[in-house]
């Protein structure tokens, strides 16, 4: 996250973030709370907001999938903050689960593409991982 | 409803990249999607996750370079797809 932020000052105060998953349908309020900066405008009613186990990390309701973190280190570069976090607390709609596993056609996630300066939407599932490979090896 | 997980990682999917790196004087090449962009500013810095245990792990700290390749799904495997990957170490 780019130094200059308003964020960044609120994860390093209170160690914690947390890292939601929006839909499709979420498209413009996503694009919002990229766009203007919490030091000029309050966004803290754009969303429902809940708390799990950490009072420093606000979940989005509305998001299906949300992540609560602590935060493990921070990487300095010369103009962005790296965060790592350890995820504590995650959330799942039940809508988005398939016998309690993500299913990306359910949670329709929004893809960030930097060269098109487009969202894209996810496409099908194509191959087995850790799968199909298996008819390269040599004998 | 919200059902809770016990914080289990959700950040995905991820594009799947191939990373090049030399191990031992030979290209060696390894799937990869445990990555991330650090930043949009120069210089301009990704990451990479990369178990320990992995041979491709000890070329990259010693040459100090790897190589990120973007594979296609056409890359999905042909024996000849495997020989047209091009190392782009220097």
């Amino acid at each position: 996250m780019g130094k200059s932020h308003y964020t960044n000052a609120g994860i390093k105060k209170n160690k914690a973030f947390s890292v939601n998953i929006p839909s499709e349908d979420l498209v413009v309020a996503t694009d919002y709370v990229g766009l203007v900066s919490g030091k000029k405008t309050d966004k803290s009613d754009v969303f429902e907001i809940f708390y799990g186990k950490l009072p420093s990390a606000p979940l989005i309701n509305e998001c299906p999938i949300n992540m609560a973190c602590r935060l493990y280190d921070v990487y300095d570069t010369p103009t962005h903050d790296l965060f790592i976090g350890e995820i504590v607390e995650t959330y799942a709609d039940e809508s988005v689960l398939n016998d309690g596993k993500v299913d990306l056609a359910q949670v329709k996630p929004l893809l960030f593409d930097m060269s098109s300066i487009k969202y894209w939407s996810i496409g099908k599932p194509i191959a087995a991982c850790w799968n199909i490979g298996k008819q390269l090896k040599k004998k | 409803m919200k059902k809770s997980l016990d914080g289990i990682n959700l950040l995905y999917p991820t594009p799947t990249t191939i990373v090049g790196a030399l191990v031992e004087g030979r290209p060696n090449f390894i799937t990869i999607a445990h990555i991330g962009i650090v930043n949009h500013a120069k210089p301009f810095l990704l990451s990479l996750s990369m178990g320990k245990s992995h041979y491709t792990n000890a070329g990259i700290k010693k040459n100090k370079a790897f190589s990120v390749n973007i594979p296609s799904e056409d890359l999905l495997p042909s024996p000849i797809s495997v020989l047209s990957i091009t190392p782009n170490l220097f």
